[in-house]
């Protein structure tokens, strides 16, 4: 229903059988055209945004309080910290790149990449496929498509899902303040893009975006 | 009519050594309708690296507004401070 000029001002009403109460009312016109106004935000009618200002939050409660919605995000149950708010979430498209400091570069046969972020976490899947090459550098494998956390060694890391090669481990760690991943076998020694020449390999790899308050 | 075009919808300074985070959307439209969104992401550093060279990321093809917030936060100290911290390699298994 289209929305409807609201005359919002209450009548006053006076209690005359001796209760002593007097107050205002709604007109009745007043409470239509004000529901047809929420209805509206509900089925599309009205074309802008259901907007909220001046730093109030959003709650919606079912006895307790459910879902909080303020400015780190929306929570839930109560939450309070930022560190419990969900943030933002988003799901696109990003393209690996050698990162290894092989001169020139290596411009990968095949490479193609998702990501699903969740709040401050981001979950990345790729499928790289390495040129023919003898280059000795260890694989880093950059165009993340978000920054990683500046922190500890221990942030992070990933799952080889599929390769033929004849390597016989994967671990792959998310580099803090850059967007790349660095390859290692399983006793911590760097695989080579020459380990990799002519192979292709699929993974994913989680990791906290820079920013992240926990 | 259907329409596809392209735009940067989102932009982010982020962490220490200012890394510019770029969302570019591809948008379907049909007679001003939107139909399809996706995203694409990548993040531009101060430097780039070639071979073991590091040199000033070139970004003469980036959108006017990118170039303009890349002249602001990327100084000389923040692109020295980044080669230095990708250079660490440090972040080993167990470290």
């Amino acid at each position: 229903m289209a929305a409807t000029a609201i005359d919002r001002t209450p009548i006053n009403v006076t209690d005359d059988s001796g209760s002593g109460t007097d107050g205002t009312i709604l007109d009745a016109a007043w409470v239509t055209a004000f529901l047809d106004e929420i209805d509206d935000l509900f089925d599309g009618t009205t074309a802008a945004p259901f907007r909220f200002g001046g730093g109030l939050a959003v709650e919606v409660t079912s006895g307790a309080e459910v879902i909080n919605v303020d400015s780190h995000g929306l929570k839930f149950f109560g939450a309070t910290a930022q560190a419990d708010a969900l943030s933002d979430f988003e799901v696109g498209s990003w393209t690996p790149n050698d990162q290894s400091g092989a001169s020139p570069p290596l411009t990968f046969a095949a490479a193609t990449g998702r990501y699903l972020k969740i709040g401050y976490g981001v979950w990345v899947t790729f499928r790289v496929h390495w040129p023919t090459t003898s280059d000795t550098n260890q694989i880093k494998i950059g165009g993340l498509p978000f920054t990683v956390i500046n922190a500890a060694a221990v942030e992070g890391g990933g799952y080889l899902r599929f390769t033929n090669s004849n390597m016989n481990g994967y671990t792959f760690v998310p580099y803090p303040n850059a967007t790349y991943v660095v390859l290692h076998d399983f006793s911590g020694g760097g695989i080579t893009n020459a380990n990799q020449s002519g192979d292709y390999l699929d993974a994913t790899v989680y990791y906290r975006v820079s920013g992240s308050p926990f | 009519m259907l329409e596809k075009r392209e735009e940067v919808d989102h932009l982010a300074v982020v962490g220490p050594y200012k890394a510019i985070e770029i969302r570019t959307a591809t948008i379907v439209m049909d007679d001003g309708a939107e139909l399809a969104r996706t995203s694409a992401r990548r993040v531009l550093h101060p430097r780039t690296r070639n071979g073991q060279t590091w040199t000033d990321t070139d970004v003469t093809g980036e959108p006017a507004d990118v170039q303009a917030i890349c002249a602001a936060v990327w100084t000389a100290a923040i692109g020295d401070a980044f080669v230095a911290a990708m250079n660490r390699d440090d972040v080993t298994p167990g470290a």
